[in-house]
Order: structure tokens, then sequence, then C-alpha cells
């Protein structure tokens, strides 16, 4: 296996990001280590690991951990029927794809528009969000993925 | 003197081990001088011939200072002297031939006393100071620098004479120059060097690495050789690469064909006589990745072909796919296996350093052992004997160190002073295992329960059986003090041991006659690439199991089933098998409240000495599966080996039925 590139995944003013939504809210992480996105067709469930964990998938020949932002977010879980797509992300070497309701679109981080976390918006567990960005009525709310991943590894 | 008893056979061995692969090289040094030869009759370069010379010298140096043979070691060093000055270009002549024909010779002669035990040979100082003479003799041009070179003058006068000579070299062979300048982080410089290099090393070569003063952070130019230009890719993008192709006054590539023909002939001279090639095994990795992955996506092709042909049954053109599509698959399967058998070396490597360990370790105990190997020619994945190696040598160690007794004890036990620790492996199917057997004093269970009962593992006054005894000595935390092992005899980390062995998709189990000795079983797959696994199904999932984690497969006929102490048993042959459904070991428990389902399959694995037996729904088939590794958040959970993707785009997990079992409490049926 080729030696990991270590990605800043903390968003950087004049970054680009990637949003997609969550339970009607509109998340972003940071564009550079995103591998991929595919559409969500199940997993294989992991016994003992992380509630958040949704399982494993196959990606031509590597295996992608999913993770469930829902959950992680502490949102609701996702309808029976809903549809969902995963933002595959390549983390010191390993895969771990995002559980996303759907992608919406890549985003410009300009300088100084990052903004403290509003009050009254979901954020789910402390550290794992860095910040907000104010798009049209609402706010992206940008994923400190880096801390995401090392609360469960 | 007790020194001398212990010592003579240490000298034997390292002799023996001496001879053997200096002999090797002694055979391939003649091979080169007769190359040379031919080389220097027909006046062609001879720098390619000089420099494998060079290097086979030098593993006899390093070879002969190891074991100790200073003569041997002090002759090679000078011999080395001289063959470096004719790889900077001094002129290789008839006088200097005939002395590196001596030095073989003399070479020959000392390994000969060497291996018939005569004494030194007593040429080598003779021989040694002609060399010295031809050193001083031998007049290293200055290296012919192209003109006009368009390098940096401090970087320049950095280079030394060879690297200086290498950079000549290539521009004469018409080879594109280029410098390169990577930048490190200081935290991980060594694995980012490593990386550098091997990308290097693709491209072209490497004639030199400067560090590059007064740049922010740790910068190096590399200066390359390549046959193409290069790209900012062939270099991680992190290390920042900047590429400067250099150039000169004179054009390059002024090689007269007719020279270039003939160093392509004594590559070809060079390959056919020694017939092998040495590879980086991962790059051999590579190519099985992707075999694998071919395989895989082949094997999606011939499934999706299945539906079109639900479809469409009639269609000729869809019916005439079919067969084409499963001999692609047939193939990869059979190039699969060649790639995996590449790989592929005789354990005799760590057999050889299980006898050194033998005689060291039993003259630091005071103790009388002779190690016996069988099967040593036994094949194995080159990382799985890797992997398997220091496990090896700790149960050799273990043998020595807990089995055998002191000579006096032995013979008062009625056994011969000197003990045996039998090195025995065999292939199985696509397994291989490996016995570690001493006859020594064997595992006491008295002395097992009352550690283990010391350390909280068990309860006060439990009696256990030998099989348990065996099961106890590889928990962890059972061997972390020392005075525990002293008493119970074995034990010193064999939790390590275990975890090592399912690492590598094997296991390790014990079996032990107190007074009479131990024998130590390792099974591990020939190689990890392709594991044998049985695929199974349960509760409507699939999972693979590694074929050498299942003792036997059992059909269960529901009038031996019955309920015993709030489990399932099985009236087997062997005895009382306790019955747990996979899906319950996945949820952690083995606890069965429910009747289990009739009509199943059951897995007896043995952990340890604990029989159990797994029960499935159902058996899909026997398969060779690539094991993928699963992310690191997933990497540690108990039972969990890997995953596969049998070709249908899910993930099906690698389950290692061992630790599954080892991670449910032990409940015991007489409660």
């Amino acid at each position: 296996m080729p030696e990991a590139a270590v990605v800043d995944t903390r968003p950087r003013e004049h970054g680009r990001i990637l949003v997609f939504v969550v339970d009607g809210q509109e998340y972003g992480v940071t564009l550079e280590p995103i591998v991929e996105i595919v559409r969500h067709r199940g997993a294989t469930p992991v016994p003992y690991a992380d509630p958040a964990i949704e399982g494993i998938v196959p990606l031509r020949g590597r295996m992608v951990t999913l993770f469930d932002l829902r959950r992680c977010l502490d949102r609701p879980a996702r309808p029976a029927d809903g549809s969902a797509q995963v933002v595959v992300i390549d983390s010191s070497g390993d895969l771990l794809g995002l559980v996303v309701d759907s992608v919406n679109r890549v985003a410009v981080l300009p300088p100084d528009a990052l903004e403290p976390l509003p009050a009254g918006l979901r954020h789910g567990p402390p550290g794992m969000l860095g910040g907000a960005l104010r798009h049209k009525d609402g706010y992206v709310l940008l994923l400190e993925l880096e801390a995401m991943v090392k609360r469960l590894s | 003197m007790p020194d001398d008893r212990g010592g003579r056979p240490e000298r034997e061995r390292s002799r023996s081990d001496f001879v053997s692969e200096a002999e090797e090289i002694l055979e391939t040094l003649s091979d080169r001088m007769r190359e040379l030869e031919r080389v220097f009759a027909a006046g062609r370069p001879h720098t390619e011939t000089i420099n494998t010379i060079f290097r086979e010298v030098h593993s006899l140096k390093g070879l002969a200072s190891l074991l100790g043979f200073p003569e041997i070691a002090a002759m090679t060093h000078e011999l080395e002297d001289l063959l470096s000055r004719l790889r900077l270009g001094g002129a290789l002549e008839g006088p200097v031939l005939d002395l590196l024909h001596l030095c073989l010779d003399a070479l020959l002669d000392a390994l000969r006393r060497v291996r018939t035990g005569g004494a030194p040979a007593t040429g080598l100082d003779d021989i040694r100071e002609r060399l010295r003479l031809a050193v001083a003799s031998i007049v290293v041009p200055a290296a012919p620098l192209p003109p006009g070179l368009d390098l940096p003058a401090d970087l320049l006068a950095v280079l030394t004479e060879f690297e200086e000579r290498r950079l000549a070299d290539s521009h004469r062979q018409g080879r594109r120059l280029s410098l390169v300048r990577l930048r490190f982080e200081p935290d991980r410089l060594e694995a980012q060097l490593e990386v550098a290099g091997h990308k290097a090393a693709e491209t072209g070569e490497v004639i030199a690495r400067i560090p590059v003063a007064g740049e922010a952070g740790i910068a190096f130019d590399f200066l390359l050789a390549s046959d193409r230009p290069l790209r900012p890719d062939d270099f991680p993008a992190e290390l920042a690469p900047i590429i400067r192709s250099i150039t000169t006054g004179a054009p390059s590539g002024g090689v007269p064909p007719g020279t270039d023909a003939s160093a392509e002939e004594d590559r070809e001279d060079l390959a056919g006589l020694s017939g092998s090639l040495r590879v980086p095994v991962a790059r051999l990795d590579d190519v099985l990745a992707q075999v694998g992955d071919l395989s895989i996506a082949v094997a999606a092709l011939e499934q999706g072909l299945r539906e079109v042909r639900e479809v469409h049954p009639e269609d000729r053109r869809v019916r005439a796919l079919a067969p084409r599509v499963q001999g692609i698959l047939k193939r990869l399967r059979a190039l699969q296996r060649s790639t995996i058998e590449v790989r592929l070396v005789p354990l005799q490597q760590v057999f050889r350093r299980a006898e050194r360990l033998v005689a060291r370790t039993a003259r630091a105990s005071g103790r009388e052992a002779a190690l016996h190997a069988l099967g040593a020619d036994t094949e194995i994945d080159k990382g799985v004997m890797d992997g398997l190696a220091p496990s090896l040598m700790h149960l050799v160690t273990n043998a020595l160190v807990h089995g055998i007794e002191t000579p006096e004890d032995r013979e008062r036990a009625g056994k011969p002073r000197q003990g045996r620790v039998v090195l025995s492996a065999f292939r199985r199917g696509a397994s291989v295992v490996i016995d570690v057997i001493d006859d020594g004093r064997g595992i006491s269970v008295p002395a097992v329960r009352a550690a283990a009962e010391a350390r909280g593992l068990l309860h006060a006054k439990e009696p256990i059986t030998l099989a348990q005894a065996c099961d106890l000595i590889f928990l962890p935390g059972f061997s972390t003090e020392t005075r525990v092992n002293e008493v119970s005899g074995r034990g010193v980390g064999m939790d390590v041991v275990r975890r090592s062995l399912r690492r590598l998709k094997g296991t390790v189990a014990v079996r032990s006659v107190e007074g009479k000795g131990t024998t130590f079983t390792m099974i591990v797959p020939i190689s990890l690439a392709l594991v044998p696994a049985l695929i199974v199904q349960a509760q409507g999932r699939r999972f693979a199991i590694p074929l050498g984690s299942i003792r036997e497969n059992v059909r269960l006929l529901g009038s031996r089933r019955h309920r015993e102490h709030g489990g399932d048993v099985y009236d087997h042959p062997d005895g009382p098998l306790r019955l747990v459904r996979l899906e319950r070991l996945l949820e952690g428990s083995v606890s069965d409240s429910r009747e289990a389902p009739q009509g199943r399959f059951a897995l007896v694995t043995l952990a340890g000495g604990r029989r159990l037996g797994i029960v499935v729904d159902g058996f899909l088939g026997r398969q060779d599966v690539v094991v993928k590794p699963v992310g690191r958040w997933v990497r540690d959970v108990t039972g969990v080996a890997g995953a596969t993707d049998l070709g249908d785009a899910s993930a099906v997990l690698v389950l290692d039925p061992e630790a599954l079992v080892a991670a449910v409490p032990e409940e015991r049926p007489h409660a």
C-alpha cells in the first residue's frame, strides 16, 4: 500500500468544502481528503464496533468503514426508505465513508467567513464542529473530521 | 570445563553456517570471475561485473566477521579496497586480474580448512600485502565530467568520486539527468525518505542524495539518471517535488551503438548465470493485489452475465459469453496461484536461526540440548515466515528454559542428560503445521492451577483438567510475574504468541504429558494473500472462517442434542461438545436460553484446550479468500480478522473463531 499522505482535515480559509445534508441541516467538510462519493447500498455490520459505525463496504479492492453521520451528530435515524450517499475519505491510509442524506455542492470558504457556532442549532457531541458559514437563510456547519475520527478510534 | 563444553557445539554450528553460506558466495564469485575474464578478453567495459564481484566480496566479509573468522574478514577487506578502485574506473590489467584469481583460490582454500577443521590458512597475510600494493598502484582517473554540466558548483563540490563517475557514466549512456528537490517533515523524515528513495529508484538511478542547507524545514536534492523525463507526480505530492532537468554543453547519448549492444549482452549473460532474481516483496504484493482485484472484478462480471442470461435465456450471444468469462476466471486463479508461489521461501532460514538459539540458550541456562529439524524445506510465504519467526523463537526458548530439565534432574528422572527439541514442519492442504516438541518436564496441572489462582484467574480449589491448564497459559497476565513462571514452568508471554499467530490467521495449541514433554503446534496459512476458508451462513448473513481454525465440521443430528445446564450440548464421539450459535458469539455471549433450531451444522473449534461447536445455518462452500484489512476503527474488534469481497460488491467478514470464543466469558457447565 502506498504511503498515506497526511492531509490537514480542518477547514481552511480559501479552502473548498463539500456541502451535504444530514437531517435537513447542511454540513461541510474540506475537499482535500475526499476520495469519491458513492451511492449507499447497505453495509456489512461489524460486531462489537462503535454504534456510530454502520459497517464496512468494499470499494475497488479496499474496505471502507461507514460512519453514520446522523448517529455521530445525535440526529434521528434515517427513515427506512431514505436514500443516502457515502462521502469516502482517506484518513491516514484507511478509508472512511461518511453516510449523508445527500451531497449538495462544493463551496468556497472565503476569508473571515467562519463564525462561531450559532446558538439554537443542535451541535451533537462537543468538538465535532469547527464553526459555521452563513449561507442564504441558514448555516453550513463545518465538521472537524480529525476530532470525529479520533473519538471513534 | 563447562565453558568449553558449551562453546564447542556453538563454534561447530557457526562453522557449518559459515561454510554453507560462504560456499554459495564463492560459487557465485567463481562464476563472476569467469565472466570478468570474458569481458576483459573482449575489451568490453567491466564496471557491471566488478560491481557484482564487489557485492559478493562484501557479503563474504560481513559473514566472516559476524561468525568469527577474522583472517578471512581481514583479507576480504583489502580485496574490497582493490575492487572499489576498479569500480571507480581504475584500469583492469592482466596482473590485477591474476591477483583476483589468486584471492579467489586463497578463499577457497581457507574455506576448505574451515570445513575440515584444519589449521587456519597461512598464505592470507601474504596476499593481503600484495593487495595493498596493487591498491596503491592503481590510478583512478579523474571522472571525466561532461563539459558545461549545468549543476550548481556547491553540489558538484560535495559529490564523491564514485558519484561523479556514475554521473559521467549515466551521461555517456545518454540518460537524462535531473535534480529533484524534495521537502520532508522533520518528524516523519525517516519514513518519507524511504518513500522518496523508492520512488526515485523506480524512475531511474539515484546518483546522489544531498541535504540542502538554508531551506525552511528539511530538503534533499536527489540527483537522478533516468531514461525518460521526470514528472512531478513521480513523487508523492506531499514532498513538494521541484524538478530541474540538467543540461550539458555536449550532446549526450554519445555511445557507439556497438558498445551499447555489448552492454546489453552482458546483462543477459549475468541473468543467465544466476538464474534467479531478487525482487522487493512489496512489488510482488502489488502484483498480487492487482490480480486479486481483477479476479473479483471478473467474478462480478460473471454474476452480471448470469443475471442477463436469466432475462435472455435464448440469446445465443449471451450463452456464448459464459464459457469465455469462466475461462478468464480460471486463468486468473492460476495466475494468482503462481504469483503466490513466487513469494514462498523454505522454512530452513528460521529453523537455522532456531538451531543457533538452542545452542546459545542451552549454554546460558545450564541445559544440554540438541535441536532436530524436520521438514525444513517446507515452503511458506515470506511475510508469514517473518511474522512467525518471533513466536517460533519464543517457543524454542521456552522449551529450553521451562521444558528441558537440568542434566542432573534429567538423570534423576531416568532420561538422557541431553534434552531434545524437535522442530517439525509439514504442509497440510493450504496450511503449514509447525510443531515445537520437547522431551522436558511437561506442564504441571497443579502448578498452573496454583499460579492461575494466585493471579485471580481461577477460584480457590477449583479443579481443572490438563486441557484447561493448557489453555490458561495463553491468558494475558498469566506470565507477568517471574516467580509464577518459574513455578508453573511455562507461559512467558504465551498470550503474545497467540496474538501474533492470530494476526497470521493461524492458531497455536499445546499438548503435554507431565514428566514426558510438551508439544506446541502452530498452524498457519501458507500465504496470507489467499486464505483457504469456509463460507458459512448464519441468520441470513455470510461469514468466511479460515480453515486453519476449524478442527471439524459436524452435521448435527437432532437425536444427539440435549440441553444441559442451560446450554446446548452435543453427543460427539470425542466427548460432549458445547454448542453455541454463531450469531450469539457475535453478540458476545455463549449462554443461550432459547432452544436452538434443529438441522444445522457445527464448526468444531479449539481455543487452547476448550472445544466448542459453533452452530451455523449452512455451508456455502470452501473458497480461497483474499483477506483485506479493515479500517482502524474496526480493526481491533474481537473476532474479526478482516473482510473479503466474494465478487458481489458486498463485504463478508473473515472471522477468527478462536478470538470470538476467547472473548466470551467462560461458563462452566457444572454450576
